[in-house]
This record gives structure tokens, sequence and C-alpha cells, in this order.
């Protein structure tokens, strides 16, 4: 159990890491911060509804708008959420890593 | 005088054991699948995303849209003028938007199917002890995000919407203590269908995303 707990921290820390790493511009220069990418970060790491709601507030037709919306009801309700949708096409599924398995 | 058991017959012990054991195991009376004893997926083609053509100007476009989208049931979070873009949000029953199928209650009698977008349903399994019911919830959370875009004279808005639908099951006891609660949210976007299991596939009615025709209208 403990095992798990360190693993999902681990996994939880990268994550952070890595939507803060994309927060920087890759110039080559200067490295400036994102705002919108490292207030994303923040309400990845925080984690909670209101974290996530105050991202949705500050960046509503931003990349992660949808995302926080998703991960601000998932919180909330305290839900575990499934992503196993099927194209209108009908042709192959879309995997995608369920959100609720990263809080 | 006892004759000693045959290695052969003492390794097929314990898989006759365990064979009896499963076979003795009552089915679990709460599990989704015991609760529900039967279920009819929605059928027909899955609503594309929504799309409209005023004649009229970019920004009074987006004012009257997100002027008419409350008297819809839904909440607006965001207007930029600007952009043309709205985010409005719903939440509550999923009859109006969705088509999740049909399912027949454990206790119902054959043929009684339900709307599995049926926002509460009291389900008695039988055999449940008594006054022990579970509570099947199934409730919407929606986020509508309407752009438009100028094109010569006219405005095209395009609409598209991020669907969760969430079922919860509560057994109660008759005393209204909550025994046991499975809450899961499926996910899914305008112009696919969502599958939580086999007992729960939903996909847009397509009323939401023509939301914009309709006001419009």
């Amino acid at each position: 159990m403990d095992y798990l707990r360190s693993l999902l921290v681990t996994l939880r820390t990268l994550l952070v890491a890595s939507a803060a790493s994309g927060a920087l511009s890759s110039s080559g220069q200067t490295q400036e911060t994102d705002p919108e990418a490292q207030l994303w970060a923040e309400a990845l790491e925080e984690g909670t509804p209101d974290a996530f709601q105050n991202y949705l507030d500050t960046y509503p037709f931003g990349p992660h708008a949808q995302e926080a919306f998703e991960a601000m009801i998932v919180t909330a309700l305290g839900s575990r959420s499934i992503e196993d949708i099927e194209p209108a096409d009908g042709g192959p599924r879309v995997d995608v890593t369920p959100l609720g398995d990263l809080y | 005088m006892a004759t000693p058991a045959r290695p052969g017959r003492l390794a097929v012990l314990p898989a006759l054991l365990l064979l009896a054991a499963c076979a003795g195991k009552a089915p679990d009376p709460w599990a989704v699948t015991s609760l529900e004893r039967a279920y009819r997926p929605p059928a027909g083609d899955i609503a594309p995303s929504g799309r409209l053509a005023l004649r009229a100007g970019l920004e009074p476009a987006i004012r009257a849209m997100a002027e008419a989208l409350p008297a819809a049931g839904l909440e607006v979070e965001a207007v930029d003028l600007d952009a043309g873009r709205i985010a409005a949000v719903y939440s509550g029953e999923a009859e109006p938007w969705l088509d999740c199928g049909w399912f027949v209650p454990a206790g119902a009698a054959d043929g009684e199917w339900l709307p599995a977008t049926r926002l509460l349903a009291r389900i008695v399994p039988p055999g449940a002890p008594s006054g022990t019911v579970a509570l099947r919830q199934l409730r919407l959370d929606a986020r509508l995000v309407v752009r438009g875009e100028p094109l010569g004279d006219l405005v095209e808005l395009d609409s598209d919407v991020h669907y969760l639908v969430t079922r919860t099951f509560d057994v109660v006891a008759a005393d209204g203590r909550v025994l046991r609660t499975e809450r899961a949210t499926l996910v899914f976007d305008t112009g696919q269908s969502g599958r939580l299991d086999e007992n729960l596939r939903c996909r847009s009615n397509g009323r939401l995303e023509q939301i914009l025709g309709t006001l419009a209208g």
C-alpha cells in the first residue's frame, strides 16, 4: 500500500514537473514562464475543485479548460473518471488515461 | 486396511474444494449487473457538432446567444465578444440532452424499461434485507463552447460540448445508513459516445449541439 502511495506521489510529481517545464518557452535564450501553463500546473498539483475552478475563471477558453472542468467535477463528486469513448464514424477507439487516476 | 490415496487424487482435491466454494457463493445483489438485470443501449446516429450561420456581426451574434442560453437552462461562464466565444455549463438531469439507452431494474417485471438517463431510481433486488434499497442516480455536467467566425456578411457559429455523466449507486439501510456507494463518471465529447460498463452507454441526442439554431429560430 505504501509502495502504491509513493508510486502515485512520484507520478504526480513527474506530471507537475512536466507541466511546469511545458510552461517555459523554448526559445533557448530567455526562458519565461507562461502564466496559463503555470496556473494549470498549480491546479494539477493542488488537485482540488477550487483550484480547477480558479483556472477556469482565469482562462475559460484556455487549452486546458475542458480538462479543468472535468477535473473539477470529478474531484468535487469524489468519483472515478472513465474515458471509454468511441468516435462517431465507428473508427478506432481512442484510449485516454483516466484523469481520476492522477489524483 | 485403508487404501493409501493416490497422488493424482490429492492434486484434484483442492480444485474440487475451490469449485465447490465458488458454486456456493451467492451473487452480489448490489452489483450493477444485479441491480440492472437488462440493458438496451442507445441506437441511431451520433449527433455531430452544431453549426449555424447568421446574417449578423460577430459581436451582436455572440451577445444575443449569450443572453439566450440561460433560458435553455445553461449558465454562461464566460463571454469573449472580441474573439467571438462563449462558454456555458449545465448541471442536472441528463434526460433532456442525452440518450443512454434503457434498463430493467432488479425486482421489476419483464418489459418495465426505464430510461437510463432517469435522474433517480429506487431499486429493491429480490432477496434484499427488508427496508434496504439501492438508489441509482444519474447526473450530467456539460460544458458548451461556442465559437463564432465572421464569414463575409455572415457569422458562422460552431458549438461543441464536453459531457460528464456520473452514475451513483447508494445502498441505503432501513434506518437511513448508507451501506455502500459506487460512483463513476464517463466522459465524452460531441461526436462521440461514452461507455461506463456493460450497463451504461451514452451519447448526445443532439439537442445541446443544436441549441444555437433553436435559440436563433
